[in-house]
């Protein structure tokens, strides 16, 4: 394992596509250091970044909310200007981990790290949030809804780094997107499903994290919510459901209980959606 | 190899380690500071909180070459630092401690929060030291001695 401390982005970028083999950004490193001190990172080259002050913060345009690769969860849920436009996403964050990991760990890590219980990632989905990527010869802005292509496979390049998080002001400020995680206890927990729902006019936003290999949107049960604004059918609107997602049992949870809870919330934020 | 330079309990230090030494075995085998403990070394139970730059951090999950600059300060600063005397003392006096493994994260917790909030709710003090874990005490007098310190303070302040 050999560290790199670059002085600035450049040199960041820099080092991402000369170096050989694999490297990995560290920002607060509540993912990689647990790697690190189990032994089981040995060859990759490691490249911090959060001494960069161009990566931290928060910061506001007319049409979008851009959040910096290394701001931490507690300076995003503490912000002046996510509590003012997207109070939702700081309530949610509330969730993550606890006071002594969200004050270094990251939203862009917690991203990166692409773990199918993502707990930033359902949120952010609803919300249309597109990724930063950057390497020294292109800048691309993707949608996180094309980010992850497997379980923890993304469409990064070897030579490119998230930068930035942004999400678009005119739907983060119009609706209020409704947010739950469910684990074995309150705080510090990994989620067992987590789902983020959202109507705006006749249409629908749903999002599910610990349901599928990454977090992804429930298109079907979208489209069948568009067609069916009324009249809703439990069954069909399971089978929706169960076309969108593959719940697996493990150690956490089963198959079965995930799908149900999954449901559940689902019906219960359509109720409550149908009844504003 | 990397060198670096800090401030522990307000004295500036300098030393070099290895690129990958954690927080914790800094100051725990560097530094010889066995008052922050080591639990579960995954940033599950909070045994090992630290203040960097006056938050909270599991220092099992922050590697030692990230505190460059950095203003850290441990249980062993409750020497000198009034918040974290008064809430060592809260904590004998609600019977807070029992094996006291946990007590001096859950104390650096506690002092996180006050220093941003002098008059914490019960819920703002669960929320604060939900990353500490307790096997013994059930958490009440934990909650207690929070309360009670920052009670103290406050009228002080």
């Amino acid at each position: 394992m050999k560290v790199y401390k670059p002085d600035n982005l450049p040199d960041t970028l820099h080092l991402l596509s000369k170096l050989p083999g694999k490297k990995l950004l560290l920002a607060g490193g509540s993912d990689l250091n647990i790697l690190i001190k189990q032994g089981k990172l040995s060859d990759e080259a490691i490249i911090f970044i959060n001494h960069l002050p161009e990566l931290h913060g928060v910061d506001i345009c007319s049409t979008k909310l851009i959040i910096g690769a290394t701001t931490t969860i507690s300076e995003i849920s503490g912000s002046a200007i996510i509590k003012e436009y997207c109070p939702y996403l700081s309530d949610s964050l509330i969730d993550f981990a606890s006071p002594p990991i969200a004050n270094f760990a990251t939203l862009a890590g917690n991203i990166a790290n692409s773990s199918p219980t993502a707990d930033t990632v359902p949120l952010l989905l609803v919300l249309e949030a597109k990724l930063v990527l950057k390497s020294v010869t292109t800048t691309r802005i993707v949608p996180i809804s094309e980010f992850y292509t497997g379980y923890k496979k993304t469409v990064l390049r070897d030579d490119e780094m998230i930068i930035a998080i942004e999400i678009p002001l005119n739907f983060a400020c119009k609706y209020q997107p409704q947010y739950v995680k469910i684990g074995s206890r309150t705080a510090l927990t990994i989620a067992k499903v987590a789902l983020a729902f959202v109507k705006y006019e006749d249409n629908f936003r749903i999002a599910a994290g610990s349901l599928n290999e990454f977090p992804r949107r429930l298109y079907n049960v979208e489209e069948y919510l568009t067609i069916h604004p009324q009249n809703i059918d439990a069954s069909e609107l399971m089978d929706a459901l169960k076309m969108d997602v593959t719940p697996i049992s493990d150690f956490r949870s089963d198959k079965e209980y995930r799908l149900q809870v999954c449901f559940n919330y689902l019906q219960k934020f359509i109720e409550s959606a149908n009844t504003d | 190899m990397i060198k670096l330079k800090f401030t522990l309990n307000n004295l500036p230090r300098e030393l070099i380690v290895p690129d990958n030494m954690r927080l914790l075995d800094l100051i725990r085998d560097e530094l010889n500071l066995t008052g922050t403990k080591e639990g579960c070394s995954v940033g599950e139970c909070g045994a090992c909180t630290v203040l960097m730059n006056g938050k909270a951090v599991c220092s099992c999950m922050i590697l030692a070459c990230q505190v460059m600059d950095a203003e850290l300060e441990t249980i062993e600063n409750a020497a000198q630092d009034k918040i974290l005397k008064t809430l060592q003392d809260s904590f004998l006096k609600t019977g807070a401690v029992q094996c006291g493994f946990c007590t001096p994260g859950m104390i650096m917790s506690a002092k996180a929060l006050l220093l941003e909030n002098l008059q914490p709710s019960e819920d703002q003090i669960k929320t604060a030291l939900e990353g500490n874990l307790c096997r013994c005490t059930g958490y009440v007098q934990i909650i207690e001695a929070v309360q009670l310190a920052a009670g103290i303070i406050h009228k002080d302040s």
